[in-house]
């Protein structure tokens, strides 16, 4: 729109003197950036170098320690993610930040949904993400489960998401990693787009190549500081690199030719599903075989079949001529193979542990042959790599976690190198490290390959693949299309071979380097849309997929339903009687507070939480709220219900706190929450009961009362479920629940807390579980310590079957509904049947079991409420820098 | 780096543990009195038995909340076996063999069949224990042979009771099994990191699996304690003893997490909750008021290193 922002020359964000440290680490000081309207300037620098810190600073997930932020020559302080979004400043980041239990539509608009008067308008919003993905000529419906796409796709929707409001400023941190050749001249076209429109663009990357075909200016940065600026037509590549480095670029790649030996591994017609298909290769001692290849090319499957962690399932391998089967780590490891993993983080080391453990972990055959272990035996060994690898630490007791990412991989591959493999597999190994350790690693790399064995270097930059590699693998799409000599791979024909599929005139060297690309067939034909073939999901499926509008928890409750009604059906096939209205409805009324409690239920559980002291709270408010009539019994109803209601909520608070502000594991909290609140009953009563003589005739009557046919019970039942339908579907709110539940490190980026969330949830299932306990007292009509007890099992065993998933993100009002509703009919039935109500609890486990395990078939692995790696806060969770 | 914690975690429950003696001792005169000594210990024995393994299901990152139905299941098994005439040496038998076999459905629920573990166990929770009712109702069982009185009554040599000597054999065999071998390392790193763990070559769904079964099979064990040391069997018994279980093992130093955590600690805290469960047993204090001191213990236990200042906790960087 011309004219909606400043034209001319003044400048529209300026960050001045910005310094940012995280406990002792400096990621930035004294760092200043300008950005101007109708330009697009790349951030430049080297990993460490504060560029992350920068962007997250001005998205308002950090604060300055230092310095000031202007914008309009105004100064500004961006409060966070939401004001950010406010001022006009948008973000893509690096991270994929997605939704996956999530519509495409939900996460584009995850930050700015669209309302009326706090009602969501999905049809609204449906259409303005149908016309934004019109824009990006992205193939996906607005419909789609986002769990469905590729990963190059759920960048899309990123993207998308930052194109849903005008901004004035938009960051797009390092966009291109997962895009292929043809998404990123999509990119480019709306990048220019926006800068014509007067956008202030801030394009960080590394990729030389894109900055000057899309920047006009350029900031460096170097050590948490820039270092230069200016107009890009007045640079080149080199110039930058030696600003980024601070040195003239020194020797990378010290290469040592060697005298490629005997094939150590044989690879024929690997596949694995459609990840990858018909690969064949051979490796030799001596030889270093790069693998080059774009997001989505196959490589780390490949890797990963080779070494047994996700087995091929059709193809042979050899190793040393003898033919294998690769169906476990161990088995890879015994035969001699070693895989650094690319997230050296997450996969590659124990970060908590030391080194000595860690590099221990995987010698454990040699240092503790017999079982038991040696300290000295492991210092030894560890010490021996800290010095053979000249990893900077105090010691070998030091945590990994406190060492630079050069010197984590340093010990990763110590780790490995330990064992002496004949096969080392390196996936990535210098993403993200220093210019110092990425030559120690190529250094290493080199020595191991020149000592007589055979090296597998999976990298996406191409100086690294072209300066180490004696042979390269080049894959696109899961397919191997070329196998380039050294002697004749350039930049040019080695990139040309991963985005095209067929091989062009000049790539053919004069026969005896280049293998020949699969035979025909070899991906989308040449002739059909090309922009089509190439946003089509990397995993085409094997089998037919479902229907793309059946969602998983539409099929589940029907299927419930189903269950139900056939359940209802065989027992009034026996009892005719039980099937009559009447009767049905008094399941109905006898349900109810299995319903409140369930539904309040699924809030917490939704949000990644665990209440197992709802039926404590329950017992404590109601007996206080009958406690509470007695002695004063003129007082009528409304007093007491708003007592025994705002009780539950304090006590479902205090759960929430602890989880909230602490991040302690909800399992223990509620487990001690659970015996403090059954306790104090005793302490009140000392073991006394309120009988029914003792309540006021207000008191007993309401949940006797019939209102239409339905009991008054019912209706709060029905109300409540109506009511949280509606608020989790229809307000920002509930769908903020999903969100945080979902996926909490998204959440928080997209400024939803999802701690915040969990105290809610809490909170209102608190509130829930005290409302019920006056209608569990009055329905009773007697009250002491133990009512209630173990009840909290089959509150959750209705959430189970009713489709919550444990895990967090995925749950129905309607399910809950069906899965309570499936418990009342069991329970009412059993004493019809003649079996007697002892057996209650036994079927109620066998339910629950029945549930989880189909609920697990369904489910990919997620984590479960007890995660290993700890609480999802985002303070611990985003790196600095 | 475990030498450096030792000395946090551990000194400091040893301290609470003098502390908690010198107090019982002050109040009341029949505290400090070796056969009281020998009593109080059959108040953490049992429950002892079950938290060592089950510390080395949670440091692998697993949770198994079914171990006081198994204790019931396995009771009520060798109750109706004793009904029907069986000797002590057949009803130990049963009593490990329903524990393992318990324990085994618990493993085979995660490992195999992928269900979280929180979920499962409490689905086998609720199953074993409805067996429990299902088969006895409000009965109670109480014809046990003469013999069978011995694991839970009898004594070894003086007032070391035979609870206390097995109690003390587990936490050996574990202890150096845990800190001192390959198998224990493996097991920490499972817990520490699974992606690793498996990267590395560890089998972690047969750990997995077999920490399962050993934690059924100990609970058995204390199933078997149990019910000879009380000569009668209820659908009920050992109700509530996972709480007891659980907080022991947190309180001795076991990260909910996964990863980390000791024998020894874990040997202090049984001691510990035991001795204050006896101790306010001696003072007339009734059991619920009990649970609301181990409750609010938990609390406080897994709230500490949140409070304390960041250096001493764990960071993921």
């Amino acid at each position: 729109m011309p004219g909606a922002f400043e034209a001319g020359r003044g400048e529209l964000l300026r960050l001045s003197g910005i310094a940012k440290s995280f406990g002792g680490v400096q990621a930035l000081r004294a760092a200043s950036l300008s950005l101007q309207p109708g330009k697009v300037t790349a951030l430049i620098g080297e990993n460490g170098a504060g560029k992350s810190t920068l962007v997250k600073l001005l998205c308002g997930l950090y604060q300055p320690d230092d310095g000031e932020i202007q914008l309009d020559g105004a100064p500004v302080r961006i409060a966070d993610a939401e004001h950010a979004r406010r001022l006009g400043i948008n973000v893509v980041h690096q991270e994929c930040l997605v939704f996956d239990d999530l519509s495409v539509t939900e996460n584009i608009f995850v930050s700015s949904r669209p309302a009326r008067h706090g009602w969501l308008s999905w049809h609204h919003m449906r259409e303005r993400a149908r016309s934004i993905l019109t824009e990006l000529e992205a193939p996906f419906d607005p419909d789609e489960p986002v769990r469905n796409l590729s990963v190059a796709q759920k960048h899309l929707v990123q993207i998308a998401r930052a194109l849903t409001t005008e901004a004035r400023v938009l960051i797009l941190d390092e966009p291109t990693a997962a895009l292929s050749h043809r998404e990123v001249e999509d990119l480019f076209r709306i990048v220019r787009n926006l800068r014509d429109r007067g956008c202030a663009l801030l394009f960080v990357s590394h990729r030389f190549e894109e900055i000057f075909a899309i920047a006009d200016r350029y900031t460096v940065f170097r050590d948490g500081r820039d270092v230069a600026a200016g107009e890009l037509a007045a640079t080149n590549t080199e110039a930058l690199i030696r600003l980024m480095v601070g040195r003239a670029v020194e020797q990378l790649y010290p290469k040592q030719s060697t005298v490629p030996g005997p094939v150590v591994l044989h690879v024929e017609g690997l596949g694995h599903e459609d990840l990858f298909e018909e690969v064949s290769f051979d490796v030799r001692r001596g030889e270093i075989l790069g693998v080059y290849g774009l997001v989505g090319a196959g490589r780390t499957e490949l890797a990963q079949a080779l070494f047994g962690l996700a087995p091929a399932d059709r193809g042979r391998i050899r190793i040393d001529g003898q033919p294998v089967q690769m169906d476990s780590c161990k088995t890879a490891i015994q035969l001699g193979l070693a895989y650094v993993p690319e997230d050296r983080q997450q996969d590659g080391a124990i970060l908590p542990f030391s080194i000595r453990a860690n590099i221990t972990l995987t010698n454990l055959d040699s240092l503790a042959p017999k079982g038991l272990c040696s300290h000295d035996r492991e210092d030894a060994l560890a010490r021996k790599w800290i010095e053979r690898l000249a990893i900077r630490t105090q010691g070998p007791e030091q945590a990994v976690a406190e060492l630079s990412g050069g010197n984590q991989q340093k010990v990763i591959l110590a780790k490995w190198l330990a064992r002496q493999p004949r096969l080392l597999i390196l996936d990535e190994p210098t993403k993200g490290i220093d210019v110092g350790a990425k030559s120690a690693v190529h250094a290493v790399t080199s020595e191991y390959a020149a000592a007589g064995n055979a090296v597998v270097l999976i990298s996406s930059e191409l100086p690294e693949i072209l300066g180490m590699s004696d042979r390269i693998l080049v894959m696109r799409r899961g397919r191997a299309q070329a196998l380039l000599d050294r002697s004749v791979a350039t930049a040019e024909n080695v990139v040309q071979a991963a985005v095209e599929t067929t091989p062009r005139a000049g790539v053919a060297g004069p026969g005896a380097g280049v293998a020949a690309p699969s035979a025909g067939g070899a991906g989308p034909p040449a002739g059909r849309a090309g922009l089509a073939a190439d946003f089509a999901p990397a995993h085409r499926p094997a089998r037919a997929t479902p229907t793309r509008s059946s969602q998983p928890v539409t099929r589940h409750n029907w299927t419930l339903a189903a269950v139900t009604a056939g359940l209802i059906a065989v027992v009034s096939g026996l009892f005719p009687a039980f099937a009559a209205p009447g009767n049905l409805l008094h399941v109905l009324d006898d349900s109810s507070i299995l319903i409140l409690l369930a539904l309040g239920q699924m809030l917490v559980i939704l949000t990644r939480g665990i209440d197992l002291s709802t039926a404590a709270n329950l017992a404590l408010c109601g007996m206080i709220a009958a406690l509470l009539n007695r002695a004063y019994p003129g007082l009528g109803l409304l007093p007491v219900l708003v007592v025994a209601t705002t009780l539950g909520g304090l006590l479902g608070a205090l759960n929430g706190l602890l989880v909230w502000r602490l991040s302690l594991p909800p399992i223990v909290v509620t487990l001690g929450t659970l015996s403090v609140f059954r306790g104090s009953i005793y302490l009140l009563t000392q073991g006394g009961w309120v009988h029914d003589n003792e309540m006021s005739p207000a008191f007993l009557n309401f949940v006797r009362t019939n209102l239409l046919g339905l009991s008054s019970l019912s209706w709060l039942a029905l109300l409540a479920a109506a009511g949280l339908l509606l608020g989790l579907r229809f307000t920002s709110l509930g769908r903020n629940a999903f969100c945080a539940g979902s996926q909490p490190v998204a959440a928080a980026y997209c400024g939803i807390d999802p701690g915040r969330m969990q105290f809610l949830a809490y909170t209102i299932n608190g509130a829930l579980s005290g409302l019920c306990g006056y209608l569990w007292v009055a329905r009773f009509a007697v009250a002491y310590t133990d009512i209630a007890l173990g009840f909290e099992l089959q509150v959750i065993a209705a959430c189970l079957i009713g489709g919550v998933a444990i895990a967090g993100g995925v749950g129905s009002v309607t399910g809950v509904l069906l899965g309570s509703l499936f418990i009342g009919v069991i329970k009412n039935a059993l004493p019809l049947i003649g079996i007697s109500p002892f057996w209650q609890m036994g079927i109620n486990g066998t339910v629950i079991l029945g549930a989880a395990i189909l609920n697990a078939r369904q489910r990919t692995e997620r984590r479960a409420i007890l995660e290993p790696e700890g609480p999802a806060s985002p303070a611990v969770r985003v790196a600095p820098v | 780096m475990r030498l450096q914690s030792f000395l946090r975690w551990e000194s400091v429950l040893g301290i609470v543990l003098l502390m908690e003696l010198a107090s019982f001792t002050v109040l009341s005169p029949y505290f400090l009195n070796p056969a009281t000594l020998s009593d109080a210990s059959f108040t953490f024995t049992e429950r002892g038995v079950i938290a060592l393994p089950l510390a080395l299901l949670i440091i692998a990152g697993e949770i198994d909340i079914s171990v006081a139905a198994i204790v019931a299941l396995s009771s009520v098994a060798m109750g109706t076996a004793a009904a029907h005439g069986a000797g002590t040496s057949l009803l130990i038998l049963i009593g490990l063999g329903t524990g393992l076999t318990a324990g085994a459905v618990n493993g085979a629920l995660v490992t195999l069949a992928g269900v979280p573990a929180i979920v499962a166990t409490i689905g086998t929770m609720t199953l074993f224990r409805g067996v429990a009712y299902a088969s006895l109702g409000d009965r109670v069982l109480k014809s046990y042979p003469e013999s069978f009185a011995v694991p839970g009554q009898g004594y070894v040599v003086g007032l070391i009771s035979v609870e206390l000597c097995l109690f003390t054999l587990l936490a050996v065999l574990l202890a150096v099994f845990l800190h001192r071998t390959r198998w224990g390392q493996s097991i920490f790193a499972i817990g520490a990191s699974q992606r690793v763990a498996r990267g590395s070559g560890l089998p972690v769904a047969r750990y997995k699996f077999a920490l399962f079964a050993l934690t059924g099979l100990a609970s058995g064990l204390a199933g078997i304690l149990l019910t000879s040391r009380l000569g009668s069997t209820r659908p009920s018994i050992a109700q509530g003893w996972e709480l007891d279980v659980i907080s022991i093992v947190v309180l001795g130093g076991v990260s909910v997490w996964g990863g980390k955590g000791s024998i020894a600690g874990v040997v202090i805290a049984t001691v510990t909750l035991g001795i204050l469960n006896f101790g306010l047993g001696l003072l007339n204090v009734p059991g619920i008021v009990m649970s609301i001191v181990v409750g609010l213990l938990l609390i406080a236990i897994v709230s500490i290193p949140a409070l304390l200042p960041r250096f001493t906790r764990q960071r993921a960087t």
